[in-house]
């Protein structure tokens, strides 16, 4: 009995002081104004003094807050900002002293702006020009839960023929825009991408070629997905489309298109025991890569090319891309906020694209920045999806007057 | 917690069941709390001076509301049934007065909340979705008050009410919410002499609400948005997320009572109030936190003549909110990680008021009494960058009175008839927002119609009638019959009327 009041006293006064805690922190609030941060862009190309011009772009996503401003010679201030988490885009032509023209970038993501005229410093670097974009992704499906009619097209945005074999593709992990993110081994660095799964355009190294302003497609499933049995409301027919993933399910058999060779799944180059290749629909992230010629790349074999997410218990392996590989990426989430969950290295693609919603028949397309003299398109690439794409687009094959390569399996 | 609940709410009016012979009309009832200032001042010390008696009361009753005249994210019907018991005993050495109220509600095609119990209860930080659903809630609120008598000058109390409700949207996105909030109020009174008192009490309050948004068809996923204050908000895709609300709040009250020829309270109230909204429970993330300060003042002044009593009351009420957002980084081994908080909104309430009422005493009872009563109400929220606004001022006026009908018999059997007509007239409205995304429901639908709700002039109608008799004549217990019907109807283009009507059948003891 005699205890009661120390027992009382015990459990009261943590409970008083948490309540305490918690109005004081509430006090300490500081109430919010425009800030201002000093930006420098050191950039290491020889005969580059200067990023005097460049473009400087501020958003914040989750408040809709976008800054565009032009760097001053050494030292931007920059003003009105609101507090928050920001991606920091540079990009713009500058020319070096001996006259040669670089397309320079440099990015800040999720970059937080929590101190009024702090410094930032943002290396700038030339950007590699990418001949092969993605210029449409289909990944939202059709109501009521058709996704089969998934695809992705790839446009020759140079001016010389790519031929298309052994170009490969891959989905990279986590499948869904995700603030989990996994957590890689430390001595990697930054030096990779990582895939869920990759496949690869078969052919003797001259079977497909692609011409300046021609573009193919890579389907899901490769069929004319209006037909009454399979989605009359989906938007496009896939049955044109040059190759196709087939996962060798009899229940949706093999099209025209040609098959896309497999390469790697879980650490094997079986396709395993899922029935479609199905990427999320709230949009997932995509690249396309080439290797070097006189390297090998095996992830399959070769164990240093894959890891495990060493964040989870998980024992499923991913696929290492090493960054310069990489010809294009494209990330896709649910929406404009879901940039604070971003998974694609800023290097690749500094934003994300979306459609707002699953099932509702809507893509995203690639921005056309001008037009060749036959008339197709020269496709916007400032490696940053939110503004190279306009989202929500009913999807289609080859628009802005692309063209269809010779080999297509409809000529 | 149900029999819980249930046994101590029958033990508090088996207690009193025999207790002394005093008027148990409703009547009565109104009469003598009409008087006991100390009982309204809220400090449970000075509850022996208000003279209190023993007393019991128990109902149960049925409600159902309708219209158009409401706010977005009340239901466009519902209905509630409710029991309610409260009593008193006075033991000499001290006084213990408890009370116990249950309500089951049925909220019928309420929009723009898919997280929370009461989107009105001061909390801005919610989630909102486009579907109109039904909610199901329950509500239990559990309190008592003990008062000691006079040692020397000192007489103590303590108070405590034990608030508790669940929920559960019934549409996807759902949800399934538990509230609870506990509150202890210890008090002193000091007396100067017979006639002046002094009086302080504390105010110590803990609450939380949790809630888990799912859906159950996974296979549509549902766009929402998470509310940040003035139609501000971030659309998401999916199923929600996982809501944890945790509060605690202090406060004070100075009182001072004269009694004479005029009685006299004046009462000071001041409370602060913090609450952290938490995201998820497996790596939780700050969501956002709101900080309340608010300020009370009431003076009640009464004359008793032979026949009547004259009160006169005087309120003002203000409290102050500060709306705090975070920004925060996740990092893949160690969570969520709250790098600022910046005070982002603010939401000002403001209300000054007073009330005339005269009462024509008859025995231990009243036979009629009338009011007037005005309060002027003052709105002004802001969010602060990109800066919105919404402001409200309005003064609501009302005329009231009841008639207390001895019916024919030995039973003392009454008619208590009330009609009450109040007129609500805008004077400023303004609602602006200036955020990103204006196209957004949060905006258009959300925050536009919520403005033109307050901006409404209106007139309310009440009529409350409660028939009472004893059970059996020369005994005290008495049962009573109550029926009442409110309706507004307003003037505003947006909106027609909204109406309730309810009915209730207790016992007093």
């Amino acid at each position: 009995m005699k205890y009661i009041k120390q027992i009382v006293a015990a459990l009261a006064v943590p409970l008083l002081l948490a309540g305490c805690k918690k109005i004081e922190e509430a006090r300490d609030a500081e109430t919010i104004g425009a800030y201002g941060v000093n930006i420098t862009a050191p950039v290491d190309i020889p005969g580059v003094t200067s990023t005097a011009g460049l473009k400087i772009v501020f958003e914040n996503f989750a408040e809709g807050f976008k800054l565009e401003k032009e760097l001053t010679a050494g030292t931007t201030k920059i003003e009105g900002l609101i507090p928050g988490m920001y991606s920091i885009n540079i990009s713009g032509r500058v020319e070096a002293a001996n006259g040669e023209v670089y397309y320079l970038n440099g990015a800040k993501i999720n970059y937080p702006i929590i101190k009024n005229n702090s410094a930032i410093e943002i290396p700038v670097s030339g950007l590699k020009v990418s001949p092969l974009v993605f210029s449409e992704i289909f990944f939202a499906g059709t109501n009521p839960f058709y996704f089969r009619n998934q695809f992705y097209e790839i446009y020759n945005n140079s001016d010389e023929t790519i031929y298309l074999d052994g170009l490969y593709f891959a989905n990279l992990t986590p499948a869904t825009a995700t603030t989990t993110l996994p957590t890689w081994p430390a001595e990697d660095g930054s030096n990779y991408a990582y895939a869920e799964r990759i496949w690869k355009i078969p052919g003797n190294g001259t079977t497909y070629p692609l011409q300046p302003g021609e573009s193919f497609s890579i389907a899901q499933w490769a069929a004319n997905h209006q037909l009454p049995q399979y989605s009359p409301t989906s938007p496009i027919n896939c049955f044109p489309a040059e190759f196709e993933f087939n996962m060798d399910n009899p229940n949706f058999p093999g099209q025209p298109a040609v098959d896309m060779t497999h390469v790697f799944y879980n650490a094997s180059a079986s396709k395993g025991t899922l029935p479609q290749y199905l990427v999320s629909v709230f949009g997932g992230a995509y690249v396309i890569f080439r290797v070097p010629e006189g390297e090998v790349y095996d992830p399959v074999n070769n164990a240093s090319l894959r890891t495990r997410n060493l964040g989870s218990t998980s024992t499923m392996q991913y696929a290492k891309i090493p960054i310069p590989y990489i010809l294009d990426a494209v990330e896709a989430g649910n929406n404009q906020n879901s940039i604070n969950a971003k998974r694609v290295p800023s290097v690749l693609d500094a934003g994300m694209t979306y459609v707002g919603a699953t099932y509702n028949s809507l893509g995203v397309a690639r921005k056309v920045g001008a037009t060749n003299a036959d008339g197709s398109p020269i496709y916007t690439d400032s490696n940053n999806s939110t503004d190279d794409f306009e989202r929500g687009v009913v999807p289609q094959f080859r628009r802005h007057g692309a063209k269809m390569p010779a080999w297509n399996h409809t000529k | 917690m149900k029999k819980l609940y249930i046994t101590m709410a029958l033990a508090a009016a088996s207690q009193v069941a025999s207790a002394q012979e005093a008027a148990n009309t409703p009547a009565s009832l109104e009469w003598r709390r009409q008087q006991n200032l100390w009982e309204q001042s809220g400090n449970p010390a000075g509850l022996k001076l208000d003279k209190p008696t023993r007393y019991a009361s128990v109902l149960g009753g049925y409600e159902a509301y309708g219209g158009d005249f409401r706010r977005p994210q009340q239901g466009a019907s519902g209905n509630r049934q409710l029991v309610q018991t409260e009593g008193g005993l006075d033991a000499g050495i001290f006084y213990l007065s408890g009370k116990f109220n249950y309500t089951r509600d049925a909220v019928k095609e309420t929009k723009f909340n898919a997280s929370i119990i009461d989107p009105y209860r001061g909390m801005p930080f919610i989630v909102a979705d486009l579907n109109a659903s039904d909610w199901t809630l329950q509500h239990y609120d559990l309190q008592f008050n003990a008062a000691t008598r006079a040692f020397g000058r000192w007489s103590w109390g303590l108070g405590a009410q034990y608030k508790a409700s669940s929920g559960a949207k019934q549409r996807d996105i759902r949800t399934e919410n538990y509230y609870y909030s506990i509150a202890v109020k210890p008090g002193v009174v000091y007396s100067l002499n017979d006639r002046q008192h002094i009086g302080f009490n504390l105010e110590y309050s803990n609450m939380k609400e949790e809630g888990s948004m799912s859906n159950v068809n996974t296979y549509v996923d549902q766009t929402y948005y998470e509310l940040y204050g003035l139609g501000t908000a971030v659309s998401q895709v999916g199923s929600g997320r996982t809501n944890n609300y945790e509060g605690d709040a202090w406060g004070g009250a100075l009182q001072y009572a004269y009694k004479g020829d005029i009685s006299l309270l004046v009462d000071a109230t001041y409370k602060v109030e913090a609450e952290d909204l938490q995201i998820s429970f497996t790596v939780p993330r700050d969501g956002a936190s709101v900080l309340r300060k608010s300020w009370k003042a009431n003076v009640t002044l009464q004359k008793q003549t032979p026949r009547f009593l004259h009160s006169l009351g005087l309120q003002y009420y203000q409290r102050d909110m500060d709306g705090i957002q975070y920004i925060t980084e996740r990092d893949p081994l160690s969570g969520w990680k709250s790098l600022a908080r910046y005070v982002r909104s603010t939401y000002g309430t403001q209300e000054a008021g007073g009330i005339y009422r005269i009462t024509a005493k008859r025995g231990e009872e009243y036979s009629w009494m009338a009011d007037l009563s005005a309060m002027y109400t003052k709105l002004d929220d802001k969010y602060l960058m990109p800066a919105s606004f919404k402001k409200i001022e309005q003064v609501y006026t009302q005329a009231g009175g009841k008639v207390n009908i001895v019916l024919p018999g030995n039973k003392e059997s009454r008619l208590l008839v009330g009609l009450n007509v109040g007129y609500n007239r805008n004077f400023t409205a303004g609602y602006g927002y200036n955020g990103a995304h204006p196209d957004y429901p949060t905006v258009t639908e959300l925050e536009t119609n919520d403005y033109r709700y307050l901006a409404s002039d209106y007139v309310k109608l009440e009529l409350p009638v409660t028939w009472s008799s004893k059970i059996k004549e020369g005994g005290r217990q008495a049962i009573f019959v109550k029926a009442c019907g409110r309706y507004w109807k307003t003037s505003s283009y947006e909106f027609n009327d909204r109406y309730t009507v309810g009915g209730s059948v207790g016992v007093n003891f």
